[in-house]
């Protein structure tokens, strides 16, 4: 390579970098300037006035907490227990079963998110009758996040050190004390994690709940109403209000600093279990 | 040690134990069938809704050029083309980015700008779609009608999507770099070779599977992205003429249309999503021959 | 066929595991090839031969750890106490009376007591007096209960390698059982950890009958009453060379492969 291109070679990843600075910058910019303009105790307090030009976001933070905890409570046992099921180093080695609902999983997780809002649609909204509703939204969100839940914790209970188990099998102990003493301690912290990946992926998931949660903007009363949650606020502002913009921006900001919080949140719990344990090893 | 038959104790425990397993061997057991039953339950449900739609129009309708409802035509050949170019033309710019943003981290890995630089990528793949979307409408689109109205276009949605799916691809590309054997790390240092040299003749070229593999998970976000197209694509059903011209994907309609789309209509939303889940199948085998060829090296 | 000296009381010392003719394969891969021994209740039974010899696979089989190797096959059969193993006793049931202890210590990442408590609790009793009453017992076998008597809460990690070896020895005894197989059990230990461990296992053979793995012939002549030689049959997979009691054997090898085996210790 002559001089100039090594030159020229070199420099593109900071070029990249400055690309991407830009853009991210100028995202931000965006949900600074909203958030700025708009947000105050009122904001996150009050109903929505004038479709959402005016007023605060407290029926769609309500809506959106709602959905979420319930596709994760809902998610996280189905979750577990089949990452438990793929977790075959304990079992004697055969099993077809195994690699069906492996690939069974991996399939699942590559749906995209509107196809997972039309079965939604066609399944608990009509099918089973439970309407437009927050019930409806957080199951289709639990399918939706049960294969990423079972990637994490597979690959937590992966951890598990070949020695314990095998102690454990010499031991004839059973599954479910192997479960409870051994895996369920090793998985814990990917366990923790993959709910928050989970958290994050509920939070910001729209297109699935569009024609399962629906668009109300009202308080909802119980889980069998309707309930507009943030992202499909945001959307709805965007596309279907004109001058909603700024309060758009507000209201993605206050996503995206939830997102944010959860995450910083789950980082600092698996550190700590992490470092936990890894002291209980060093004293 | 204690000696002397304990049998009763242990028939005893025994018998509880084994209790214990079985129920947690059938709770894994059911929690396995329900997500596999998940899987089956959409694809039922999503051929079902298309079938009506399928059994009176056939395979024609796919390839069909005009998607008009009220006028009960529903060619999907410009949703899939306009699908297509979109996601596609977004790897393309996401690819060369994501991979120079990952060549930035990782020769950068034990300084602050390189610790920053990849924190960032992080928070920048956990910002919702919905922002990106956002973003795209108010920043980028008008950005590209001083180019060339009327803004929201093939172009705009494109470069909004790249810029959503690069962090993941750099994420990706990253943790490969990380993974490269420390002899090829150390043959390189050893024949002192300058590192814009052992960056792209030694380790990209070592690391071309997980690149490809990074290049296939975005064009699959991409591909099964609605809310960035709805958006910022312009949603006008038709070819794409060009890269500003506005266009409407799969996905976008589906979405658009879903909510009021009523018998025939709403099948043909159905199989609207079953092209798109065929498309995500292929392109999840994709991406696991991909990896498997990865792994396996 | 292995020729049984008679216990100085003069009975029959009676065999608690019986091999015969035991083949085992990983895939195509031969790794035992017809192997037959026993076992007798109060005497040590020591496994020697080169590694690759299939030692440890052969140990392994005596309490069905091979299950769980994916692609293996056992042919053969194993007796406990005149059963079969692989027919006539569930697992669950085999490993309780056959124990195992691994070359490196393997104890759980929990309490000390904690360790000792999930066997009991699994296999031989919940109650809170009885079990204490168990763990001590244990740890005094092992002689750790003056060691670790105040501080029965800390995590197993925080013993040293000899102790958390002797705890796992005490893991094993909680379940009573007949047999006590040891995989080259000092392998990973110190020299003074590995007399300590030597003495313990001299203790031990007065209650079980103990079947361990060594490639060491200096441990086997300390600790073994019956040496059996593997070395790499014709057919890769391996095979008994001799077996006999340890003092006649060593002195006086009488097959060209034994010979040859130690013939390197030998010149030591």
């Amino acid at each position: 390579m002559s001089v100039l291109t090594r030159r020229l070679v070199a420099s593109l990843p900071g070029a990249a970098v400055a690309i991407t600075t830009i853009a991210a910058g100028s995202l931000l910019w965006g949900l600074g300037t909203g958030a700025w303009a708009r947000f105050s105790l009122g904001f996150f307090t009050q109903a929505p006035t004038g479709a959402g030009r005016t007023g605060g976001i407290a029926p769609m933070l309500f809506s959106t907490l709602v959905v979420v905890a319930l596709a994760l409570a809902l998610a996280a046992p189905v979750g577990l227990g089949a990452a438990l099921f793929l977790h075959d180093r304990l079992e004697s080695a055969r099993g077809a079963g195994r690699v069906l609902v492996r690939t069974g999983v991996d399939v699942l997780g590559a749906v995209p998110s509107i196809v997972f809002g039309m079965f939604g649609n066609a399944l608990f909204v009509r099918t089973l009758g439970f309407g437009f509703s927050l019930l409806s939204g957080s199951l289709t969100l639990a399918i939706m996040i049960v294969p990423l839940l079972i990637r994490v914790v597979v690959s937590g209970l992966e951890t598990t050190p070949e020695a314990h188990l095998q102690a454990g099998a010499a031991l004839g102990l059973g599954r479910a004390t192997m479960v409870r003493a051994v895996l369920l301690p090793a998985a814990l912290p990917a366990l923790v994690a993959g709910l928050v990946l989970g958290t994050a992926r509920a939070l910001a998931e729209t297109a699935a709940l569009l024609f399962t949660s629906g668009y109300a903007d009202r308080m909802p009363a119980s889980v069998w109403d309707s309930g507009r949650t943030l992202s499909v606020h945001i959307y709805d502002l965007t596309m279907n209000v004109p001058g909603g913009n700024a309060s758009a921006q507000a209201t993605a900001a206050a996503l995206v600093l939830g997102v944010f919080i959860v995450e910083l949140l789950a980082s600092g719990i698996v550190l700590y279990i992490s470092r936990g344990r890894s002291q209980g090893e060093d004293a | 040690m204690r000696k002397g038959a304990r049998s009763w104790i242990w028939l005893g425990s025994m018998r509880s134990s084994r209790c214990a397993d079985r129920l947690v061997r059938a709770f894994s057991a059911l929690a396995a069938l329900v997500s596999i039953a998940a899987l089956v339950a959409i694809a039922a449900f999503v051929v079902q809704g298309a079938l009506p739609f399928l059994l009176a129009e056939g395979g024609s309708a796919v390839v069909g050029s005009r998607w008009a409802p009220q006028a009960g035509s529903f060619g999907m050949a410009p949703l899939l083309v306009g699908s297509a170019v979109v996601s596609g033309l977004s790897v393309v710019l996401a690819l060369p980015l994501g991979l120079l943003l990952a060549i930035f981290v990782h020769t950068r890995a034990e300084t602050r700008g390189g610790r920053c630089a990849r924190t960032f990528l992080v928070i920048l793949a956990a910002v919702p779609s919905v922002v990106y979307g956002l973003w795209g409408l108010t920043a980028i689109a008008p950005l590209v009608r001083r180019l060339a109205p009327p803004g929201p276009s093939v172009l705009a949605a494109s470069l909004c999507l790249a810029v959503m799916t690069m962090p993941t691809i750099a994420i990706m590309v990253d943790a490969a770099f990380r993974r490269l054997p420390r002899a090829t790390v150390a043959g390189a240092a050893a024949l002192a070779l300058s590192p814009e040299t052992a960056i792209w003749k030694v380790y990209v070229p070592a690391i071309r599977g997980a690149v490809a593999a990074a290049g296939i998970v975005g064009l699959a976000r991409a591909l099964g992205e609605t809310m960035v197209v709805l958006m910022v694509a312009g949603n006008v059903v038709q070819f794409p003429t060009g890269p500003f011209a506005s266009i409407r994907t799969l996905t976008a309609n589906i979405g658009l249309e879903m909510a009021y789309a009523m018998d025939r209509h709403r099948s043909a939303l159905f199989a609207c999503g079953l092209l798109l889940l065929v498309a995500a199948m292929a392109t999840a085998g994709a991406f696991a021959r991909v990896e498997r060829r990865v792994v396996r090296r | 066929m292995t020729k049984l000296e008679l216990l100085p009381g003069g009975r029959q010392p009676r065999d608690v595991v019986q091999v015969e003719s035991l083949s085992v394969n990983y895939g195509a891969r031969v790794v035992l090839d017809g192997v037959s021994l026993r076992a007798a209740r109060g005497r040590l039974l020591a496994l020697l031969g080169p590694s690759g010899a299939g030692k440890s696979t052969l140990l392994h089989c005596l309490n069905r750890m091979t299950d769980l190797v994916p692609g293996c096959r056992v042919e053969g059969t194993i007796r406990l106490d005149g059963r079969d193993v692989h027919r006539a006793v569930p697992v669950t049931m085999l490993r309780r009376q056959v124990g195992l202890i691994f070359q490196k210590p393997n104890p759980f990442p929990l309490s000390i007591w904690r360790n000792l408590e999930l066997p009991l609790r699994e296999h031989v009793t919940s109650n809170r007096a009885e079990l204490a009453d168990r763990i001590e017992d244990v740890l005094e076998a092992v002689g750790l209960w003056k060691e670790v008597q105040g501080r029965l809460d800390d995590r197993a990690e925080t013993l040293s390698g000899g102790q958390q070896q002797r705890l796992c020895v005490a893991r094993a005894l909680t379940l009573s059982p007949k047999v006590l197989l040891l995989d080259e059990p000092t392998s990973a230990l110190d020299p003074v950890a590995t007399r300590v461990m030597e003495d313990l296992i001299t203790r031990l053979k007065s209650e079980l009958a103990l079947v361990m793995v060594t490639h060491d012939p200096s441990q086997a002549r300390r600790l073994a009453d019956d040496l059996a030689v593997l070395v790499e049959g014709p057919r890769g997979g391996g095979i008994i060379a001799e077996q006999g009691p340890t003092g006649q054997l060593l002195e006086r090898p009488a097959h060209a492969m034994t010979v040859a085996y130690l013939g390197n210790w030998r010149s030591r």
